[in-house]
């Protein structure tokens, strides 16, 4: 039976939506920018409080709305880094979306909606609700692409758009494999007690599904030229916000589905691959870009990799997917603070090249340190927090005896020390003088220096979220 | 015993290059750096000399809890043994010697000493980290500070220079995380403790692989470590990024990485390799000393030879680097079951850390300082310069006889144990090294004969340098030198202040 007290374990969705709404509304009556975006604010911060409360006086593991979703600390986590982290965009993108974005309360309000739907995927428990929620999270994302005023913008989105939905397909079709042979459609009651190879297949599909969402090779093919052409908010929402939904939910899935003691063999070496072909295809691309987007672009599948070695240590141990959730929150974090600062030098420079870059340390060493600790997190140098997340992530592989994996992630880590070191010597060494032609807003500075912050505090103690995520993980 | 005295340490120069942060003006930099140097180096001196020899084992522990996850746990965990507590002093003397050598620097100052203190913080954290991940950490990251300080105050290929340390040693270090996961992953392991400490109850790695099955067979974590290592060390055929990363890194960043950063692999073979893998299921690292003492022999002897031909003063140092690791190889591969000879060895090994340590480091200085008043490091354009600088050719002198192994200075007395200890254990492949010795003689030899003597070979319409107004360094320059040198003379005449240390140390690594 459903009743309405369930709606309490969905306030912070509701919050948003409401938030969501009154922002559209807002805009008939009032032409002060600043309104807006302060609504948004108030509403996400409302949000994340009662998240936060809810974590803190968390009791036991709700099933409501007919088991579709499912109230756990894993959500309440999750749930608390996603709106935390979009309502650091949304503060240090201010100055952006005002000026540069002609239908901003339209903005604001599809990336709330956005938000709402990656809140559910990670709640989700049912194939079917998996799949509105995905799309609630997608589609709007589809627009604001294109919101976009570069030249490239609208290809961006329409590659999106046509990948989203062919992605969704190929999900779809996993799920209708898993459901012809268990004949259920939630993840409760789905345990894979023999090795069917069709709902192997319909695992292979579902997973390809997802894959697409998370940029994972050798389905990243829209990274690229998505972040090269969406607005640079959307940018930091893809690779912070979606990551930590996609991850979150690849978590539950693997976690619930696997929870019986036959070996997947097959499926492990499958995606054993699909996890080596991402780390090398993002290291090797990024190589050889010289636009600063595309190269994050290609660094985050490469990312993707990394992250997906925890996933498929989760096949064999449950508590291996707290490596991967440290993984995609100190990796959000991290990239919180390499977009926000480059997003203020991109401000300054009127340029994405690499070359931009140069001497920029002599005129503005403030952001030029955060956004090196940025970069040093992503190459994982220890006392950063993607140090932690790297020996985390590799550790549970090893544990699991995909030490082939492991080694392949570390040399593959090293290779990408080539390209990340190589923006160090733009910044830092290059005798050439820096090309200032526009000024930026300190926002963008001040919520990429709190990051930073929190990157160096998790990477020298990571105890201070890792035994939570533990207990996170083994509420599931 | 003094509580965090060893943290205190580590952690004073790190803390000293933040307040860096806030100052403006040049000399107070300068001055506050080097003041800070000259703290940790009477820290270092203070662990070293309290230290209690009669007690031995882990002293001044400080264990906090640090990464308690599922997946993996650690702990903050330092303190010194016999072993470590010279290298940290090794390491507080070079380090103090680095920031007087860099007063003249001119070029963004600040950021200068703020990564060498940085450096400081982490090399001494290599040395007295008894986990093995916070070894780890202190191991890797040195290689921002070193990149940052090869790259914006080298010469020559700096940056080529810089990026091939960095890769070279991220290489290695890849190889050795993949190694300390697969400690962890083993069922029997519960901490990453490198030793144990009855005092405060852990059971170290050693113990407990001790006969157990591991998740990957034994043999293949030594060779990952051993790979870390000998990257660092370096050992033919890994030595490939020394000479760039010398000859292009400003004088203090040479005396630092020859002086110390090397040593972090030395040390990393005695504590690891030699203390984990000795009764280890199906393979000792007693299986493996054929392979160790030749590539130690290759490694003397390629060095050797290929350090003849060099004509630029630092590449030729460099080179003659890897030939004197080669013997830290050399004297490390003579350990046995049996403990009398290898005694000997070990310590002559270990005696061979310091020595070099302290002789290139003397070597280096001295080198920057001609470098500095002449613009060249070319023998063919140098030569006389005992007439116009002799307190620089003194030392320099000095540091050569010393690296030959000239008896009264530090180097024979580690060389000559390393001789006595192999030369039962491994008779052919001491002799072969022992040609080593010889070849030193020639290459330093003909070096300081070339450049400090005879005539100067500078032609007339070569504009490097005016020949006849060089001058002298002045008494500040030479300050740093002279400190050096002390424990150059100071062991050639004593060794047993270090071989009390060391031969505790290795005792206890040696079970």
């Amino acid at each position: 039976m459903m009743e309405y007290s369930e709606l309490i374990y969905i306030l912070s969705p509701i919050i948003l939506v409401f938030t969501s709404l009154f922002v559209l509304m807002i805009d008939f009556f009032t032409s002060r920018k600043s309104i807006i975006l302060f609504s948004a604010l108030t509403g996400l911060v409302i949000s994340a409080m009662v998240s936060i409360l809810q974590f803190i006086s968390f009791e036991a593991n709700q099933s409501i709305f007919f088991d579709t979703l499912v109230f756990d600390k894993f959500y309440l986590f999750s749930a608390i880094s996603l709106i935390l982290i979009t309502s650091a965009i949304l503060l240090a993108f201010y100055d952006y979306i005002v000026n540069q974005i002609s239908f901003r309360s339209e903005f604001i309000s599809l990336l709330l909606l956005s938000l709402v739907g990656s809140l559910f995927v990670i709640m989700a428990t049912d194939f079917i609700t998996i799949y509105l929620s995905l799309e609630l999270s997608s589609l709007p994302i589809i627009a604001l692409i294109a919101f976009g005023r570069g030249k490239f913008s609208l290809e961006a989105a329409f590659k999106y758009l046509i990948l989203a939905s062919f992605s969704t397909g190929i999900f779809l079709t996993g799920v209708v494999y898993i459901y012809g042979v268990t004949g259920s459609l939630s993840l409760n009651n789905i345990i894979l007690s023999e090795i069917n190879p069709a709902i192997i297949l319909g695992l292979v599909f579902l997973f390809i599904g997802l894959a697409f969402k998370l940029s994972i090779a050798p389905w990243h093919m829209w990274t690229p030229d998505t972040y090269q052409g969406s607005p640079m908010p959307i940018v930091t929402y893809l690779s912070t916000g979606s990551k930590v939904a996609g991850f979150a939910l690849s978590i539950r899935i693997f976690s619930e589905i696997f929870s019986s003691n036959i070996s997947f063999t097959n499926l492990i070496i499958f995606l054993s691959i699909i996890s080596f072909a991402s780390m090398t295809v993002g290291n090797l691309g990024a190589i050889l870009q010289k636009d600063l987007k595309r190269l994050f672009a290609y660094s985050t599948v490469a990312h993707a990799g990394y992250m997906l070695v925890g996933i498929i240590a989760l096949i064999s141990t449950k508590s291996s997917g707290s490596t991967t959730l440290f993984y995609v929150v100190g990796y959000a974090v991290t990239n919180l603070s390499v977009f926000l600062s480059l997003q203020h030098i991109i401000n300054l420079s009127k340029s994405t090249s690499i070359e931009s870059l140069n001497g920029l340390f002599k005129s503005h060493p403030l952001v030029s340190i955060i956004f090196a600790f940025g970069i040093l997190s992503l190459l994982g140098i220890p006392a950063t927090v993607g140090f932690m997340g790297k020996v985390l992530v590799f550790s549970a592989a090893v544990n699991n005896g995909l030490i082939i994996l492991a080694i392949a992630g570390v040399i593959n880590s090293f290779i990408s020390a080539y390209y990340y070191l190589g923006l160090l010597r733009n910044i830092f060494v290059s005798s050439e003088k820096f090309v200032q032609k526009g000024n930026s807003n300190n926002t963008y500075t001040l919520v990429a220096f709190i990051s930073t912050i929190l990157v160096l505090v998790l990477g020298v103690y990571p105890d201070l979220i890792l035994s939570s995520i533990d207990n996170v993980i083994a509420g599931l | 015993m003094i509580n965090y005295l060893v943290t205190i340490t580590i952690f004073f120069p790190a803390l000293t290059a933040i307040f860096l942060l806030l100052l403006k003006d040049k000399n107070k930099i300068v001055f506050t750096s080097i003041f800070s140097s000259v703290i940790t180096f009477v820290f270092s001196l203070f662990l070293f000399l309290t230290y209690d020899k009669n007690l031995g084992g882990i002293q001044y522990i400080d264990h906090f809890k640090w990464i308690d996850s599922i997946n993996i746990k650690s702990s903050y965990l330092v303190g010194i043994d016999g072993f470590s507590a010279p290298l940290v002093l090794l390491t507080g003397l070079l380090s103090l010697v680095a920031c007087m050598a860099s007063w003249r620097i001119e070029k963004r100052v600040k950021e200068y000493f703020i990564w060498i203190l940085l450096l400081e913080t982490s090399v001494l954290g290599v040395f007295t980290s008894l986990d093995l991940l916070l070894f780890f950490v202190f191991f890797e990251f040195e290689l921002i500070p070193m990149y940052m300080l090869i790259s914006i105050w080298g010469s020559g290929r700096k940056e080529y220079s810089a990026t091939k340390f960095v890769i070279f040693t991220l290489a290695g270090g890849a190889f050795m995380l993949i190694a300390i996961l697969a400690l962890f992953s083993s069922a029997s392991v519960t901490n990453l403790s490198m030793v144990s400490i009855p005092e405060i109850g852990i059971l170290g790695i050693p113990e407990l692989i001790a006969g157990q099955k591991l998740v990957i067979p034994a043999s293949i974590i030594f060779i990952f470590f051993f790979i870390a290592f000998a990257v660092k060390l370096p050992l033919w055929p890994l030595h490939n990024w020394l000479p760039d990363a010398h000859t292009d890194a400003p004088t203090a960043v040479s005396i630092m990485l020859a002086g110390v950063l090397l040593k972090m692999a030395g040390y990393g073979l005695f504590r690891i390799n030699l203390g984990f893998f000795q009764e280890t299921l199906g393979f000792q690292i007693f299986d493996y000393t054929n392979l160790l003492v030749l590539l130690g022999t290759i490694s003397i002897i390629y060095g050797a030879i290929v350090t003849l031909r060099q004509t630029d003063l630092k590449r030729l140092i460099a080179y003659s680097s890897i030939s004197h690791m080669g013997y830290v190889l050399l004297g490390f591969s003579a350990m046995t079951n049996d403990q009398n000879y290898s005694y000997y060895s070990l310590n002559g090994s270990a005696m061979q850390m310091f020595t070099h340590g302290t002789i290139t480091g003397l070597s280096f200085l001295t080198v920057g300082l001609i470098y500095d008043r002449t613009h060249t490091r070319d023998i063919n354009k140098l030569g006389a310069l005992t007439r116009k600088m002799p307190m620089v050719a003194l030392f320099f002198m000095i540091s050569g006889l010393a690296s030959l192994g000239l008896p009264g200075f530090s180097g024979f007395v580690s060389e000559i144990m390393i001789f006595l200890g192999t030369y039962k254990i491994f008779p052919v492949y001491t002799i072969i090294s022992a040609f080593g010795v010889v070849l030193a003689a020639a290459y330093i030899l003909w070096m300081t004969q070339r450049a400090l003597f005879g005539e100067n070979k500078l032609k007339s319409d070569d504009k490097t340098y005016d020949f006849n107004s060089l001058k002298d360094a002045s008494m500040f320059d030479l300050l740093p030198a002279f400190i050096i040198t002390i424990p150059i003379i100071l062991i050639g005449i004593w060794p047993n202040i270090f071989i009390d240390f060391f031969d505790l140390g290795i005792k206890e690594i040696i079970r």
